[in-house]
């Protein structure tokens, strides 16, 4: 046998690391050419809206499948006028307001060729509403009485009563579905047919490939109703962890990262010569939440949480400011209560309590706590003002802020232990024994300000007011604020229901505003909206000087 | 030989229906389920969860949850995948390619660099070059992996490293790769593999040289080597011919053993680099409490392990006439 020389396999070697792969011709120009490569840690497990629960799923879906019309560049629940056409064109109120009738737009049409018509927007209100699907937003489709076809492009909602919500509701939870193609599949079986993961949507990409564990490709339809995506593919990688996907971002493997976590990885993306951060208004904003039940037994007062002083005290004992300032840098914001930055009810000057130490003080001791074994930790009666914050693990944010968080309430003399749960472990505490003193968690907020209903009233006792929070006068504006049609009545009646929830301090809101995306800085119109960051993606564009050889691929 | 390799074949059935069983419970034993997390950030009411669950069976006591996967598991169906919606073995048939790639490319690292390295220093124990390897050895033997991968990465990869020579991540150029030729592929593919596979296999290769170094010098001392060197041969026709394929036989076994290292190896490796494998997609898995999902992979690698000690014990055979009448 020949013996292989010594140098051949450093030859070999040699070539492969030298190589890059024999590139094919590079066709495209033009203005339509670029490729967008997004990523992120999950992947979704299907691409049908409908069972859309998390923001990466729905990302991937809303460029798949558009809604009828959606909220505007200031996005608000209220009304019709702010809306901006999607499927439907036009849109008209009857004289009693319960009936809105949609005029679909003639150009929409589905990616095998087909018109969408009123047909599949009654079905689509049929799978929404069903029961077997129990899509997410059913519930807030409870007001619809019913969605029928007057012609193949005309469709009327008709509502069981008026409110200011209503068009809000028609058009914002449901993203249209194709009749044609779903219509025949068992609805119990929908959500593991094939076309579950292989879908015919109506949006600006389609569906080209899906590479189980590493990737998601869309191509632009170039025929879109709304106008020829600026991008010609769409990429959505899934990655792992945030320090993996940064140096993908890094290493020009992916163009845009959202959200960069951690000062450390924003500034090695400022240190990249070809990217660029930017900072983006975000729906979400994290809070501290005590739990106003004995951990021990439900049925009790907590036996600290349950004294509204307390929490007061507690809430002034921290200072928001410096947690944010040190674990976001200037892109956070202290968050006036519960609601984010950019939402239309948000106001600066919602009341709320002030950091003061010394009336945190003041108020603990008139509590009758006291440092009395000089400690460093107030007691009463025997017992240490101590309690614990159960956290996931998974926030990098959430464990450093709570970090700040111990070491302020420590010089108030208050012993916060903290546990950190492994994601499961923490929301089987949390939302499923509800066995604990506080957590630090987060909510995301849509443009309607009932988000506040579910985590902060009593109708949110099952869902997502898991400390078992409650105010009948805060309960009672509520209903007020959703009913009262006059906008700038509204908003002054949902500030004072943030303000009175302040005042009952049932969480401490730590963090909310303002999230950092890493981009490459090839791409142009570039814009992140406040309710849904992934709205905008189709309308990136990469000028012709800057196109780099994954956006000059030719095309299929 | 036929009897052999049936009794291997049915105790195997036996470890994996084991495995199968205590990976069930154990999982399905761990606080939360697929659901849990749903309350965090979203408006999932309780009865959009409970409904959820009764849909997939998870509201019935934890004995017939058990012989339901069982039986199912007997007809090969590993069931659905609660994250993903499709079938287990579907999902993980997805995965399993580019992990296996990745073990196999990190095993013939792993083997052929520690056996050359462990057959030279015992072929020269005492010597400064032996104990240089040995330092070096030991080192990266005690290098975590995901650190030696990240490591590897700041000094080759693309954009990140010092040299600027490999791709960071992933297992092929994204949005490329598809319009390449099949050379083109294959160079992209294997351009790819180094960086992960070498941190895989540079701390695999570390312990193997240990094994290999150990049973070069118990053959060395041996009587036939002598034998050997008295009758005049080559003292390189010595140590390949006849201390080197003799010393290989406990390698044999090691390399029976590597299988399950190497796989939760895998995990860490195809975390740092976004390998697409089995490994990542079981801890996303287990994050989301996908309960089929991880049992499913926890009965796909014990069928791995048995399977590959079954081939070590066959080689061991087939090199060792020793051991051919014991069964």
């Amino acid at each position: 046998m020949k013996r292989i020389s010594s140098l051949t396999i450093p030859a070999v070697l040699a070539a492969l690391v030298g190589s890059e792969g024999c590139a094919p011709d590079l066709s495209c120009e033009g203005d339509w050419c670029g490729t967008l490569v997004m990523v992120s840690p999950a992947e979704p497990p299907t691409l049908l809206p409908i069972f859309a629960q998390f923001d990466i799923h729905i990302a991937l879906a809303a460029q798949l499948f558009w809604r009828l019309a959606d909220v505007g560049p200031n996005p608000t629940s209220r009304g019709h006028e702010s809306f901006v056409p999607g499927l439907a064109e036009q849109w008209e109120f009857s004289d009693d307001s319960l009936t809105v009738v949609f005029r679909l737009n003639p150009a929409a049409r589905w990616h095998d060729g087909a018109p969408v018509t009123a047909r599949d927007v009654a079905f689509t209100f049929d799978v929404y509403r069903d029961t077997i699907i129990n899509a997410l937003p059913r519930s807030r489709l409870d007001r619809i009485v019913s969605v029928t076809e007057r012609d193949p492009a005309t469709v009327a909602f008709q509502f069981s009563e008026r409110y200011p919500e209503q068009f809000f509701d028609a058009v914002y939870h449901m993203r249209i579905l194709p009749h044609h193609l779903l219509d025949t599949i068992p609805r119990a079986g929908l959500r593991n047919h094939p076309v579950a993961r292989n879908p015919v949507g109506n949006g600006p990409f389609r569906l080209r490939r899906w590479d189980a564990g590493e990737a998601i490709e869309l191509l632009a339809d170039s025929t879109f109703f709304a106008g020829r995506p600026s991008v010609r593919r769409l990429l959505w990688q899934f990655s792992s962890d945030v320090p993996t996907m940064v140096t993908q971002l890094a290493a020009g493997e992916v163009d845009v990262l959202y959200p960069v976590t951690g000062l450390e990885n924003i500034d090695r993306i400022r240190g990249e010569p070809d990217l660029r951060t930017v900072d983006v208004q975000s729906n979400a904003y994290a809070y501290v939440a005590f739990n106003f039940r004995d951990p021990a037994d439900l049925d009790r007062p907590h036996p600290l949480f349950a004294d509204r002083r307390l929490r007061r005290a507690l809430t002034m004992a921290v200072d928001r400011a410096v947690i944010v300032r040190s674990v976001m840098g200037d892109a956070g914001v202290v968050p006036v209560g519960p609601v984010t930055a950019g939402h239309w009810i948000w106001d600066d000057d919602i009341e709320q309590l002030p950091y003061d130490p010394d009336r945190a003080r003041t108020l603990l001791s008139e509590l009758g706590w006291s440092d009395s074994d000089a400690d460093g930790v107030l007691d009463r009666d025997g017992q240490p003002l101590s309690f614990e914050l159960l956290i996931s693990s998974t926030s990098v944010l959430r464990v450093r802020s709570a970090v700040f968080l111990q070491e302020q309430l420590k010089q108030a003399g208050i012993d916060m232990t903290i546990q950190t749960l492994e994601p499961n472990a923490w929301g089987s505490r949390v939302f499923g024994s509800r066995r604990f003193d506080s957590y630090f968690g987060s909510w995301l907020q849509d443009p309607s300000p009932g988000s506040v209903t579910e985590s902060w009233t009593a109708a949110g006792i099952d869902a997502g007011n898991v400390g078992g929070y409650t105010n009948s006068e805060i309960d009672r504006l509520v209903q007020s604020a959703r009913s009262e049609f006059d906008p700038a009545v509204a908003k002054e009646m949902w500030k004072a229901v943030i303000g009175l929830i302040n005042g009952d301090a049932p969480a401490i809101w730590i963090y909310g505003g303002v999230v950092t995306v890493g981009i490459h800085d090839r791409f142009e119109n570039v814009s992140f909206p406040w309710d849904e960051w992934w709205k905008n993606l189709w309308m990136f564009r990469v000028a012709a000087s800057r196109l780099i050889d994954r956006d000059l691929m030719p095309a299929y | 030989m036929v009897r052999f390799v049936a009794r291997r074949l049915l105790q195997g059935v036996a470890v994996v229906f084991l495995v199968a069983t205590l990976a069930f419970i154990l999982f399905r034993l761990a606080p939360g389920d697929p659901f849990t997390r749903m309350g965090d950030a979203s408006s999932a009411s309780q009865e959009f969860k409970a409904q959820a669950r009764r849909n997939l069976g998870l509201d019935q006591p934890l004995h017939t949850q058990y012989f339901r996967y069982i039986a199912n598991l007997a007809r090969g169906d590993l069931g659905m995948s609660f994250s993903e919606q499709r079938p287990v073995l579907r999902a993980i048939a997805d995965r399993v390619p580019a992990t296996v790639v990745l073990a196999a490319a990190a095993l013939l690292i792993d083997f052929l660099l520690g056996i050359f390295i462990g057959a030279a220093q015992g072929s020269r124990a005492g010597s400064k070059a032996d104990d240089l390897l040995s330092v070096l050895t030991l080192t990266l033997y005690s290098v975590p992996v995901f650190w030696l991968g990240l490591m590897l990465m700041l000094v080759f990869a693309h954009n990140v490293g010092l040299l600027d020579l490999l791709p960071a991540t992933g297992s092929k150029t994204t949005g490329v790769y598809e319009y390449l030729t099949p050379l083109g592929q294959l160079t992209d593919r294997i351009r790819h593999l180094i960086l992960p596979a070498v941190a895989l296999g540079l701390v695999g290769a570390a312990g193997t040289a240990r094994y290999q170094r150990a049973a070069m010098l118990d053959v060395i001392r041996q009587d036939f080597i002598r034998t050997a060197r008295a009758k005049g041969l080559r003292e390189r026709s010595v140590l390949l011919g006849h201390a080197l394929r003799n010393s290989l036989l406990p390698i044999i076994t090691l390399f029976g053993l590597s299988f399950p290292i190497l796989l939760s190896g895998t995990v860490l490796v195809e975390t740092v680099f976004a390998w697409p494998g089995l490994g990542k997609f079981v801890v996303d898995a287990i994050f989301a409490r996908d309960y089929n999902v991880v049992t499913g992979a926890v009965i796909i690698s014990a069928c791995m392990v048995v399977l590959g000690n079954l081939l070590a014990d066959l080689l061991y055979r087939a090199v060792d006439p020793r051991v051919r009448g014991v069964v």
